[in-house]
């Protein structure tokens, strides 16, 4: 049974069978772009072990292709088990030796990066401090606890266990949460526009303003912002009803409606925390970009916006930012400008936007465990490649050599052969 | 031994394959967290960095009301629904409590509201014939009076229709506090006055600041919400007016708050955006929106008495509009701009159509826009296509 599973892990069919599976998830992958958008593709066809197939009516998930990550694991275990199988030491073998680990490593790098890499933006306005970064397109329901005058705690609840709607309970919140509604992408409704269909609120933002369902995006330029209506319900009965969206908290969503509903209800202040009251408790509700929490801080103190004399052309992008970090005691100014990013406990942070009129700056962050793994595995493919080309030269130069030198002259030493073999041939 | 392909897949490797499926499934999927995080600091003011009239054409509706504050009244700061909230301490150590709520459209009927107020002092329900009332007026708007009496609370509430909006100015609190509050209460009703933006701050009382925190002091009770029995906004689909749309008018998505929106271009990337609205009541009237769009373009309010001269009137396909024809720089764009704009007050809400953008577009189309403005038949009852 070993001796098969072996065979079946080291065999080249496997191998064959891999990249011809590759081939389809890609091609069906790229069609799938077509109907459900470019991130929404590569999310269920390349970064995931299965690609589901859901039939009409049923919440069903039946797997019926194997996914990106799924054919690189087993890519990557084929070639593995054959070298492990198959390895023999030998100089002339160093060459290859080398090719196929940085292949191997180009290959685990590259999945641990698909696995662990996240990135996230820093939104900082001028003067204001940052201690988190958020995700431009994932987003939570966070419940967050804010009596204690010190520090605030969350319980931070992912987006895709609100689309199944429903009850959520946890250990960590004294209460239930109750999915009523759940827009996908969503729309704020005017009092003209609503519909029949719209989330609405007893409490809260969601009394003022309602969210109609809108088709998911599929344009790369556009995101999209979810709206629910969750209910709060204690043992005792239900403690309050919200309308909580990504409208309310994403930028530059909420603040493109706060311009619209400007003149309307001057009172809305859309990205005020909705608060209530449980046991003794203040609360904080609100569905929000999904935040990657640093124990570090970032002040912006300055963001500059270069252009060429005389003209709207901008020459360089940069924000003046200090970094607090009591757990190192790292206190400082640093310049973060374009392709000239700050590295920092392991993430990258790129100059990658700002905010209009120069009023603030929006940094990438990339967190990515395996950055270096493509460095080093192309550097050994690029070593290997030299040597494995190396050794056949000197081979090749050493059976000229012998060819060509009579019996019983054979030359001294090896690293002579191809100064000898060109005499030969220039001086016959 | 070469690994063969088999034709058949047994059961046992199927299950396998499915637990691998479910199980590789898992490690990619999310999950609850929950942490401790310092204190947010406190944040810049979002959204101020843009210019006001970078905001859509939205008319002035959200009226401030003022008011004069009785003796012994403790202000106290807006927030939430509430738009003024009053502290008021009884004989011993009794209190009561005065808010001052508004809403767009009825928020539910009347019956609905009586059955709220009477869930919030543990009365049960009554029906339509028992809900007792008496006529009350707020600054000429006639309204209704209720007085709700619990085991230990009391509610006097003055719901007050204005406009297509619904006002509640609400007195609850401790029996004894309330009683000899009220008398004060419907003083205090007399001296409310609902306000344009032309009214000046009051500094012997007082006016609707803008609240810094719409959402505090939600169910600040404490207490489960009876949320089912609140009202909700109501917002009912509009049958869109039977218009002639010019054909070079291009359709465009609507704003939030906007009806509908068209394009038009020009030659050399001009271009001018034409955009109808609608809201319940005179929203303010024709002089506050005309020097609403005038700040659109950075031009000072006119006065009444100017009105006549800065406006025209003609009669449209239904009812009379209000023409305007302004030019100055776009405070959005820093560009010079024209604007020609239309009000239509018609049965109980009054329409608002804009044509914005480049001068010579929206010059060269000027009397396509007073046609189309002159072209709407805004009958209820028209479901036919659209023009």
């Amino acid at each position: 049974m070993l001796d098969r599973f072996i065979n079946f892990l080291t065999s080249l069919r496997l191998t064959v069978v891999c990249l011809a599976l590759a081939l389809i998830v890609v091609f069906v992958g790229t069609l799938a772009q077509v109907d459900i958008g470019l991130y929404a593709a590569q999310a269920e066809y390349f970064r995931s072990f299965f690609v589901y197939w859901t039939p009409r009516g049923t919440h069903w998930n039946i797997p019926f292709l194997p996914g990106g990550w799924l054919i690189g694991l087993v890519l990557l275990m084929n070639l593995l088990a054959a070298h492990i199988r198959r390895f023999q030491f030998a100089r002339h073998k160093i060459g290859l030796i080398l090719i196929h680990s940085g292949l191997i490593l180009l290959l685990g790098g590259q999945f641990l990066t698909e696995i662990f890499q996240v990135e996230s933006q820093m939104r900082i306005e001028v003067g204001g401090v940052k201690n988190y970064s958020e995700s431009p397109r994932k987003n939570e329901l966070a419940i967050m606890d804010t009596t204690d005058p010190d520090k605030d705690r969350v319980v931070a609840i992912p987006e895709s266990l609100l689309a199944g709607g429903g009850e959520i309970r946890t250990p960590e919140l004294p209460f239930a949460l109750r999915v009523e509604k759940y827009y996908p992408n969503s729309a704020p409704a005017g009092p003209m526009s609503g519909g029949s269909e719209a989330i609405k609120s007893a409490d809260g933002i969601g009394r003022r303003l309602s969210f109609s369902p809108q088709p998911i995006t599929r344009r790369m330029d556009a995101e999209d912002l979810p709206t629910a209506l969750v209910q709060v319900v204690s043992d005792k009965g239900p403690v309050g009803e919200w309308a909580v969206s990504a409208w309310l908290t994403r930028y530059p969503a909420f603040a493109g409606l706060q311009q619209d509903i400007a003149s309307l209800m001057p009172d809305v202040k859309v990205n005020a925390p909705q608060t209530f009251q449980f046991n003794g408790h203040s609360y904080q509700i609100a569905l929000r970009p999904t935040r990657y929490y640093k124990p570090y801080s970032i002040k912006l103190l300055a963001f500059h916006h270069d252009l060429y004399p005389g003209t709207d052309i901008p020459k360089n992008f940069s924000s003046d930012i200090h970094l607090s970090d009591p757990s190192t005691g790292d206190d400082r100014d640093i310049h973060i400008f374009m392709n000239n990013p700050l590295r920092y406990r392991g993430e990258t942070f790129y100059q990658a936007a700002f905010e209009p009129n120069d009023a603030g700056t929006i940094l990438e962050v990339v967190r990515n465990p395996a950055s270096l793994a493509p460095y080093i595995a192309c550097s050994l493919v690029a070593l290997g490649l030299v040597v494995q080309f190396l050794v056949h030269l000197f081979r090749f130069a050493r059976r000229r050599a012998l060819q060509s030198t009579p019996p019983g002259n054979a030359p001294a030493s090896p690293a002579l052969q191809p100064a000898l073999a060109h005499d030969k041939r220039g001086n016959p | 031994m070469p690994y063969r392909v088999k034709t058949s897949f047994p059961s046992g490797r199927f299950a396998i394959a499915c637990l691998l499926a479910t199980g590789l499934n898992g490690l990619a999927a999310d999950s609850i967290q929950a942490y401790s995080v310092p204190k947010e600091h406190p944040a810049l003011p979002p959204a101020q960095t843009q210019p006001a009239a970078d905001a859509p054409d939205i008319p002035v509706n959200a009226a401030p009301i003022r008011w004069t504050l009785p003796a012994g009244w403790v202000e106290k700061p807006a927030g939430g629904i509430r738009l003024a909230s009053f502290a008021i301490n009884g004989d011993n150590g009794t209190k009561a409590e005065v808010a001052i709520t508004s809403f767009p459209g009825s928020v539910g009927t009347e019956l609905d509201n009586v059955n709220r107020w009477r869930s919030e002092l543990a009365l049960p329900p009554v029906e339509a014939g028992d809900v007792v009332s008496e006529p009350v007026a707020v600054d000429s708007f006639q309204g209704k009076l209720f007085d709700l009496a619990g085991a230990s609370q009391r509610t006097v509430v003055a719901m007050i229709p204005r406009n297509g909006d619904s006002w509640f100015v609400k007195l609850r609190g401790d029996f004894p506090a309330v009683a000899s509050a009220k008398p004060v209460f419907l003083e205090f009703l007399k001296s409310l006055h609902f306000g344009g933006a032309e009214v000046e701050p009051a500094p012997a009382g007082g006016m609707m600041p803008p609240a810094t925190d719409p959402h505090a002091g939600l169910g600040m009770q404490g207490m489960p919400n009876p949320h089912k029995d609140l009202p909700k906004p109501e917002t009912a689909p509009v049958v869109e007016p039977k218009w002639n749309v010019p054909a070079q008018w291009v359709p465009t998505s609507p704003r939030v708050m906007v009806f509908k929106s068209f394009s038009v271009s020009g030659g050399a990337g001009a271009k001018a955006e034409i955009t109808v609205s609608f809201f319940p009541g005179d929203v303010g009237g024709v002089l506050n929106n005309v020097n609403r769009w005038r700040g659109q373009l950075g031009q000072q309010p006119i006065a009444q008495s100017q009105l006549d001269s800065a406006t025209e009137v003609f009669a449209a396909e239904e009812g009379s509009a209000t023409l305007v024809d302004f030019t100055g720089t776009d405070a959005k764009t820093g560009k010079p701009a024209r604007m020609i704009g239309a009000i239509v007050p018609r049965g109980d809400k009054t329409w608002f159509y804009k044509m914005m953008g480049d001068g010579g577009v929206v010059g060269g189309r000027k009397d396509s826009f007073v046609a189309f403005v002159k072209s709407a038949q805004y009958s209820a009852n028209h479901v036919g296509p659209i023009h």
